[in-house]
């Protein structure tokens, strides 16, 4: 038998495993304004290419899925191309909305949205917009004040478009940006719904493909909590060796999953991660007392530690926390020592 | 008495004179006796040869302790001393022939001196045969590189460019095995005349624009058109600020313009000439601006008039540059097509003298440079066919007579080209009944091994081997088979002597191996290039599973120091994925090696070698964006063309298609900016993206990430490539040479310590301590043996090593 797991590309389908609640929210939900905000590596490709699979297997959806990826656009000339890639990578989109990609060529991101949903609503459709990597709009903010307000208007232009953005959490700076003078971005985007690591059960039945033991199965979901990167890359891993204690020594030393979780750590902001470093130092801790480490009142910590939570980052009992999962946790005590080690 | 005494003298005197007269022949021995004991000592080779040809035409067999006068008894072995000879008088082949006929006589073998001192003759005798042969090849090269700048001098004296060029291409293709002075050389020549060729011929082209722009700006001044002219005359005037003509010309029209405008008609002028500038529209706004500026107090109209000229011109001049490129690498194509190599090198070089930046004009250059190389070295050095050598049966000629007994014989040996071969095939009763097609390899050496089936009597078996170019070689086998050991009635009183003489036979086989080996200088091991051959390939069987058990979900990032055998483990993933079978999925291998890929042509690059490598339908590749030579090419062209291939290869099969790129020197990404790499990225999230894998291969990528979004590597699984294990470094050591030559258990531990059980140094251990062994003539390697060449690959290993790549965790 092949390996069954699949570490780093996004999934969709029978390898999708997990979220029906998040999905159902999304595609039967009241909002059209929808952020979900996930860390790094914690399924938010897939997430949407699960909501574009869905909605082009339904005979019943009143949805026409476009799935844009905005990585590398820098700015709003980039954006127009991306766009353009996605609805040439569409051929069903294409199909469904009566829409050739020569109709788009020259115009800007912003007249190519409003064709876009006007020739979707005109064929019938409503438009599930899915934007991937929106954090580029940070980028393009830096270059083009002009072109977010006018995207902002189309993303929230009713029942007509449901706009689907997957960032981390480094998304909301882009209304404390000055040179973003209008209204802010992420109105009506906000609170972001979190994309949080996976059921215990979901993570079962993604590991019931290894065929391993009970008690392999188990020790994974508690040293993973059941991050699905994690649970993939471990479960491929152990799916080759068969030794357990051998590849969680090994992934807990490999430089790629230290890299991980150090450009993961990045997206943070500055009390999120101070919080996260205290918890490293000294293990769990209440609320009052991160509080005071960090000189915050508990009132400003609670959604800190909230939003900490729902990613995975930390967990929650009896009233303290501590980190989420036992990679994590060791790489940060690396980091955090060291840093200490170091002389001011 | 007084009679008798003269008759007595006369009689003395015959007597006396008749040796000298009438010589009784002399014998055999003599004449050997002479070369070996007089001659052979005071070094008259010459005399020496004289008097062992005559003692061979007298006895043409060696032989031990024969008989020479009265009781005493000499060895003769007279082709070994005619060896001797001709190896001092420096005619290499003629001493490793007479070596030959020594050994194959077979006495020689007896007197262990003598055979010690004729097989490290022979071997020094080979290679000094091989460095003659070298010195020549490279005295005919340098020769025919010589004639060729001498004409290129020549007609490049005689204002024939092209021509000029053409030769110099074919010696610099030529002087490419030669010394790097010699190239750099011809490279500098090959410069200046492309220099002098593109003045000449861009003093052409400025003479012919003057020319047409002073006809045009007449003819308008004549149809009553003097903006225009003005225009043409301006025109004239960039190129030759002194030219009376377009003085004049401009003066007229300047005048017929002040004649028929006012004042206020020539500022509406300027202020839509200004409109048009600022709005871009440089080419527009010109004819409005050369009105304005007629009058000679209008400065502005006049600055702006010059400065539209100017960027109308220069965006004129690179269409016509980018142009003049796409004719000229379209000319270069078709003669490519054509083999008329060194005309496409010529077109080549002026359109990449152009765009210095064109990618596809630069490698198709190199590619073209190489090509003419061989051409070149093809035709001076024609291609020799493979060489055969067969252990089992052994034997010398066209035919090798044996006989076998039993229903079946194995045949043993080896097939040797330098150019690579292409295929074995094993033949019985002059049909073919086996085949070993080797072109996705060509391999230098190759293991040959097959049993056939015998019928009772005689057998013509045959082994062909066809080399790269198709020369080919053949070696015949007449087999009769005799019966059965136990069939025959003296079987079971003689069986105890039999199995003694089976057992000595195995030896004598082997020790007919390891003699043929020797003398061939045999040495497997491959330390520098990729390892292409499966029987050298060692130590990643168990990672090659792996990666073929992940790679139909999974992109794969293998990474691992220099040398430590990357792309060699590329080579077999390749294979691996063309013949795998029995899964759901069916892989489409393309590799491509980024190495000097800038980064405007990467996408490019990859997706000129998924054209070249895949076999796509002619209305897939004209539905491409891609076309050679093409000026750009992005990541969003290279997806559209991605896709178009993915649906041409999932027609092909009912299996779901995997199309897998392996990309070899990835490092070259750490240079590129972070938004190419996001491109790439951003292809492998794409919905087609399911269809393809990546294994991309590299020192280390670098981690150090500054863009908002994910990094762009973090969709590979990362495997890293290290030293091999105790067991796969003895592997490689040992069973290279298994059955051929021994190994000292010394040896063998001190490579593995040495080594630090890094494959590549342990090959090249492994080739120096073998050349040393054979050097000497023995067929064990020792542990001194490989101390003696321990400096030698610290060295080796010194000079190759180059500094590492920098990379960096986040």
């Amino acid at each position: 038998m092949r390996n069954p797991f699949i570490a780093g590309s996004w999934v969709r389908g029978e390898n999708f495993f997990g979220r029906a609640d998040l999905l159902r929210d999304i595609l039967e939900g009241e909002s059209d304004s929808i952020w979900v905000a996930g860390a790094r590596r914690l399924g938010k490709t897939s997430l949407l290419k699960q909501l574009e699979y869905r909605v082009q297997q339904s005979t019943q959806t009143p949805f026409v899925p476009l799935y844009w990826d905005l990585q590398g656009s820098a700015d709003s000339r980039g954006l127009a191309d991306g766009l353009l890639g996605s609805v040439e990578d569409s051929e069903s989109f294409r199909r469904a909305t009566d829409i050739d990609v020569e109709d788009l060529e020259g115009l800007s991101v912003a007249d190519m949205l409003t064709t876009l949903v006007r020739r979707t609503v005109r064929s019938g459709w409503r438009l599930l917009l899915l934007v991937d990597e929106a954090e580029e709009f940070l980028a393009v903010a830096r270059t083009d004040t002009v072109v977010l307000p006018r995207l902002r208007r189309i993303f929230q232009k009713g029942p007509d478009v449901r706009t689907v953005l997957t960032a981390t959490k480094r998304l909301a700076r882009i209304d404390e940006m000055t040179d973003v003078d209008t209204s802010p971005f992420l109105q009506g985007f906000i609170p972001p719904v979190y994309l949080t690591p996976l059921a215990a059960d979901e993570a079962r039945a993604l590991l019931v493909r290894g065929q391993f033991s009970k008690d392999e199965v188990e020790m994974v979901l508690e040293r993973t909590a059941n991050h699905p990167f994690l649970v993939q890359l471990i479960a491929s891993r152990l799916f080759e060796s068969r030794d357990l204690g051998a590849t969680l020594d090994q992934v807990a030393a490999d430089e790629m999953v230290s890299n991980f979780f150090s450009v993961d750590f990045q997206t943070l902001d500055g009390d999120e991660r101070a919080l996260l470093e205290q918890m490293a130092r000294d293990g769990a801790r209440s609320r009052k007392e991160l509080a005071q480490a960090i000189r915050r009142t508990e009132e400003a910590v609670e959604p800190l530690l909230y939003g900490l939570r729902m990613m995975g980052y930390l967990t929650a009992e009896n009233g303290s926390y501590r980190i989420g999962n036992w990679f994590f946790e060791r790489w940060l005590r690396r980091v955090t020592a060291s840093a200490g080690a170091r002389p001011a | 008495m007084r009679l008798r005494a003269p008759f007595v003298a006369g009689l003395l005197i015959l007597a006396l004179g008749a040796p000298s007269a009438q010589a009784a022949p002399r014998s055999w021995y003599a004449y050997y006796l002479d070369a070996r004991d007089k001659h052979i000592p005071a070094k008259r080779w010459k005399n020496a040869l004289e008097e062992l040809e005559q003692a061979v035409k007298l006895k043409p067999d060696s032989v031990l302790t024969e008989q020479t006068y009265g009781l005493n008894f000499e060895d003769y072995l007279p082709y070994f001393y005619e060896g001797k000879c001709h190896f001092a008088l420096g005619d290499f082949n003629s001493a490793m022939r007479m070596f030959n006929i020594e050994e194959k006589a077979g006495k020689i073998q007896q007197r262990a001196d003598l055979w010690k001192e004729l097989r490290r003759l022979r071997a020094e005798a080979d290679a000094n045969q091989r460095g003659v042969d070298t010195a020549e090849k490279v005295r005919t090269l340098t020769q025919e590189v010589a004639k060729l700048r001498l004409r290129a001098t020549e007609l490049h004296k005689a204002g024939n460019y092209d021509e000029a060029l053409k030769l110099l291409a074919q010696a610099e293709g030529t002087a490419k095995v030669l010394d790097a002075g010699t190239q750099g050389e011809i490279a500098t020549a090959t410069q200046r005349i492309r220099d002098e060729k593109t003045r000449v011929e861009e003093a052409t082209r400025r003479t012919q624009r003057i020319e047409k722009a002073m006809a045009d700006g007449l003819k308008l001044l004549q149809e009553g058109n003097p903006p225009e002219a003005k225009l043409k005359f301006e025109a004239v005037l960039a190129q030759d600020p002194s030219h009376e003509g377009a003085l004049e010309g401009r003066r007229r029209a300047e005048a017929e313009i002040l004649a028929s405008t006012t004042k206020e008609n020539r500022e509406a002028l300027l202020q839509q000439g200004r409109s048009l500038f600022e709005a871009g529209r440089y080419a527009d706004a010109q004819r409005p601006l050369a009105e304005a500026a007629a009058d000679p107090s209008a400065t502005e109209a006049q600055a702006l008039l010059a400065r539209a000229r100017s960027y109308v011109e220069g965006i004129q001049k690179q269409k016509e540059i980018r142009s003049r490129a796409d004719q000229l690498l379209s000319e270069a194509e078709k003669l490519i097509e054509k083999r008329l190599f060194p005309d496409a090198y010529v077109r080549l070089g002026s359109a990449l003298e152009l765009e210095p930046e064109n990618v596809r004009a630069r490698d198709r250059l190199l590619s073209v440079g190489r090509l003419i190389g061989e051409e070149t070295l093809n035709r001076l050095f024609p291609n020799q066919p493979p060489v055969l050598t067969f252990f089992v049966p052994s034997g010398e000629g066209k035919v090798i007579t044996t006989s076998a007994e039993g229903p079946r014989i194995e045949v043993v040996g080896a097939a040797l080209d330098d150019r690579g071969l292409s295929h074995i095939q094993f033949l019985q009763g002059g049909k073919v009944v086996a085949e070993v097609d080797l072109l996705d390899s060509l391999p230098r050496k190759q293991d040959l091994r097959r049993t056939f089936d015998l019928a009772k009597g005689p057998n013509e078996l045959k082994v062909i081997a066809t080399d790269s170019l198709g020369a080919t070689q053949e070696q015949a086998f007449l087999v009769t088979r005799t019966p059965l050991i136990y069939e025959r009635a003296w079987f079971f009183p003689s069986a105890a002597a039999s199995s003694a003489a089976i057992i000595g036979l195995g030896f004598a086989v082997q020790r007919t191996r390891r003699r043929r080996a020797v003398r061939n200088r045999f040495n497997p091991y491959i330390a520098g290039a990729p390892v292409l051959e499966d029987d050298m390939f060692f130590g990643r069987h168990k990672l090659l599973a792996r990666i073929m058990n992940v790679l139909h979900h999974n992109s794969l990032m293998i990474t691992g120091e220099r040398r430590i055998g990357k792309t060699t483990l590329l080579h077999h993933l390749r294979k691996a994925l063309e013949h795998d079978e029995g899964t759901d999925y069916q892989f489409f291998v393309v590799s491509t090696d980024l190495q000097g890929v800038p980064e405007s042509g990467f996408f490019d690059a990859v997706m000129s070698d998924v054209a070249d490598q895949l076999p796509l339908r002619p209305e897939t590749r004209e539905a491409l964006r891609f076309r050679r030579g093409r000026e750009s090419y992005d990541g969003r062209d290279f997806s559209h063309d991605l896709q178009r291939v993915v649906e041409d290869l999932a027609v092909r099969t009912p299996k779901k298609v995997k199309l897998a790129l392996l990309i070899d020197e990835v490092d070259v990404l750490n240079d590129y900016s972070e938004r190419v790499n996001q491109r790439l990225r951003s292809i492998f999230m794409k919905t087609f993206s399911e269809h393809l894998v990546a294994i991309m291969s590299g020192v280390g990528i670098k981690r150090i990430w500054k863009s908002e979004g994910s990094p762009w590597y973090n969709f590979f699984d990362e495997i890293e490539l290290t030293a091999f294990t105790r067991e796969e470094g003895e592997a490689l050591i040992r069973q290279p040479v298994e059955g051929v030559f021994r190994w000292a258990p010394e040896a063998v531990e001190a490579i593995l310590a040495y080594s630090e059980l890094k494959p590549y140094i342990i090959q090249k251990f492994c080739i120096h301590a073998v050349n040393q062994m054979l050097e000497e003539g023995r067929t064990t390697i020792t542990a001194a043996d490989v101390e003696a060449v321990r400096p030698l690959v610290l060295f080796e290993r010194a000079e190759e090593a180059a500094p590492v790549r920098e990379t960096a965790s986040a």
